[in-house]
């Protein structure tokens, strides 16, 4: 147990090493360094979404409160030149505000129904943000979006509108965004979403506001989402609200795609799922045209063989191991049987019959009669 | 009928579509016994449950509990109350051990404010000493105190049933809701089911709705019982009064003309 704690903390240590040092394992490179740090925001929007599942319902919409940070903050400091750091918490703060108003008809339906209504929204907002032209740019998109700018580090004048240097932003934020996720499933508030997620009916029947820790949740979920909006924005300078860029609804497939995959049980399931497939899809960059089939085909076998998920899999394959090695000792058992048997047979039988015999047969009696 | 009424139905109807499940219904519930609510299937016993604990919604008339008016409560403010619901069919937190099923039981025992919900661990809130005991209390109570850390739904009906039993007593209601508690339990189950009933009863004083087709639990349970047919109240009585009407018992077997 220990040992095995052990080792997950020396992981977990490695991984945050390597993502802290990856500009200098990049050398620089520009191009892989924007690739992981969009990954990492993607990371997050993920989470986001899996947290959702914690209340059991997929939310199709993450994208919209994506919308909505990335626009709010990058009015805010466009047009407001609104502090960096303020302007990101005030752009999260609006999606989680906007996430409220929607979040009580909302949650009041489940399943697809919640699906198809998040889904709805998410593309309202996208097209909110390519109509209204004298805000956002319309389609021309938004360009010139502001990072934190010139900071004094230690005596140095480090430039954070880089993308070297962002990415350390980028990172930071992410990591600290999904250590509060992680931390709220493992607060106490996460015993009632469980009781949700198994049952809506009785966990009301036993005093548990449940449209209430919905909300809760909902909430919480675009407001992480609307971060990664803010963050994305200041990262990538310019917002493009076509249905083609990261504000569509093949998004929000891609993120849920990107959670299946890498197992939607686990909060490490978004990490390896998202990075997973977006390695994947850029060692495959020559047949681009292809990626969405691939990346559809790799859902349906991962949905298919792995219902837990990459994460899942050494699991997965214990307990498929466990049962092939039962199932191997009860053909051996049988195989032995026929040559042993009669006094053990008799045995096991006489010992089996009078205990279970009586308990089913009782229940049919009773319900003759009454 | 000297006892003070804690929980009173006033003239309670509730229609899906074109049928009244519950159709001008009055009862007023004594505190402290437990009245029996019988009738033939599809006579809308369950739905008059669901409308006291607030599972549906009323469609007319009014119920009060404790001088409360709750008829637009919902559930969640109803349990708050003091009211609990066993479920007519095994409802419990299927991903959970029998244990946290007690536990989400004892919800409202257990919960803090918006910031100690955010600010306790999970674990911290499970490990308290007064919320194992008080959890544990019950499993022996209903005899599942072996087996704790068994996820429930590997649980045989019968201990299935009780566990959900547990879980509703978990919130120390003044008002318990039971739907059909002996469905598909064998003698043994039954008769363990019918005494821990009367002693939620007896040592709690839990005012206690039983819904049942078994007449003979019933007489044995009950000091006074309804009977509704077709969503309406056929009688009223003591259990061998209302089981001896003419008007129950065409209800029950049909006439003439519903047989042919
Ligand atoms: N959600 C619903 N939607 C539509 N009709 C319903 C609904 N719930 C119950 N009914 C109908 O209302 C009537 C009463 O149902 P109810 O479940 O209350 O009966 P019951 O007395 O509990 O019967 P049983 O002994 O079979 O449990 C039935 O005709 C049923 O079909
Ligand atoms: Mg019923």
């Amino acid at each position: 147990m220990s040992k095995r704690g052990g080792i997950k903390t020396a992981i977990w240590v490695a991984i945050l090493l390597i993502v802290v040092f990856m500009p200098q394992i990049l050398r620089g490179n520009a191009y892989w360094i924007t690739v992981i740090a969009l990954l990492a925001i993607n990371v997050l929007l993920v989470s986001s979404l899996r947290s959702i599942t914690l209340i059991n319902e997929i939310s199709l919409g993450q994208v919209g409160f994506v919308v909505i940070g990335a626009y709010v903050h990058a009015t805010l400091m466009m047009k407001g030149h609104v502090n960096f750091w303020a302007s990101l918490i005030i752009s999260a703060l609006v999606a989680a505000f906007i996430a409220l108003i929607l979040a009580y008809p909302f949650l009041k339906v489940r399943g697809i129904y919640f699906s198809i209504l998040t889904l709805l929204t998410a593309e309202t907002f996208r097209l909110v943000a390519y109509y209204w032209t004298s805000m956002t740019g319309g389609s021309l998109g938004l360009t010139g979006v502001p990072g934190p700018g010139k900071v004094h580090i230690a005596g140095a004048l480090v430039d954070f509108n880089k993308p070297g240097n962002y990415y350390y932003i980028a990172i930071g934020i992410v990591v600290i965004a999904l250590l509060i996720l992680y931390y709220l499933e493992r607060a106490y508030i996460s015993f009632p979403w469980r009781a949700i997620k198994d049952d809506n009916t009785l966990a009301g029947a036993v005093g548990i506001n449940v449209i209430g820790y919905k909300m809760v949740n909902f909430v919480i979920a675009a407001f992480m989402a609307g971060l990664s909006g803010a963050v994305f924005a200041s990262f990538q300078h310019n917002l493009s609200p076509d249905s083609t860029s990261r504000f569509g609804v093949t998004m929000s497939i891609y993120l849920l795609v990107y959670m299946v995959v890498g197992g939607k049980d686990y909060f490490v399931g978004p990490l390896l799922g998202t990075a997973v497939l977006t390695l994947l899809a850029e060692e495959t960059r020559f047949m681009q045209e292809y990626q969405p089939m691939i990346i559809g085909a790799i859902a349906i076998l991962v949905m298919i063989f792995m219902p837990m998920g990459l994460v899942g899999l050494p699991r997965q394959i214990k307990s498929s191991w466990r049962t092939r090695k039962l199932t191997t000792l009860a053909a051996a058992e049988d195989a032995r049987r026929p040559a042993t048997a009669a006094a053990g047979e008799a045995t096991a039988v006489g010992a089996g019959a009078p205990a279970t015999a009586p308990p089913a047969a009782a229940p049919s009696e009773k319900t003759g009669q009454g | 009928m000297t006892g003070m009424a804690i929980l009173e139905v006033k003239d309670l109807s509730r229609h899906f579509g074109g049928l009244a499940a519950v159709n001008h219904v009055s009862v007023d519930v004594e505190d402290g016994e437990i009245l029996g609510l019988i009738g033939p299937n599809g006579a809308g016993k369950s739905t008059m449950l669901n409308l006291i604990d607030g599972t549906l919604k009323v469609s007319s008339g009014t119920i009060a509990f404790r001088g409360h008016n709750i008829t637009r409560y919902p559930p969640h403010r109803r349990a708050h109350l003091g009211i609990a619901r066993v479920f007519q069919k095994n409802a419990l937190f299927k991903g959970m051990t029998v244990l946290e099923n007690v536990m989400a039981g004892s919800y409202l025992l257990t919960r803090h404010g918006p910031w100690g919900m955010i600010g306790h661990t999970y674990e911290r809130v499970r490990r308290q000493p007064e919320t194992l005991k008080h959890c544990m209390d019950l499993l022996e109570f209903v005899g599942l105190e072996d087996r704790t850390h068994e996820l429930c739904v590997s649980l045989p009906h019968g201990s299935q049933r009780e566990l959900c039993v547990a879980v509703a007593l978990a919130s120390d209601p003044a008002l318990l809701l039971l739907d059909e508690p002996l469905t598909g339990m064998n003698a043994e189950e039954t008769d363990s089911m019918i005494r821990i009933i009367k002693e939620v009863n007896a040592t709690r004083g839990t005012t206690i709705i039983v819904v049942e087709h078994n007449v003979r639990a019933v007489l044995g349970l009950c000091a006074r019982s309804v009977v509704l047919n077709y969503g309406q109240k056929l009688t009223e009585g003591t259990p061998r009064q209302c089981v001896a009407d003419p008007a129950v018992i065409e209800a029950y077997l049909g006439t003439d003309h519903d047989v042919a």
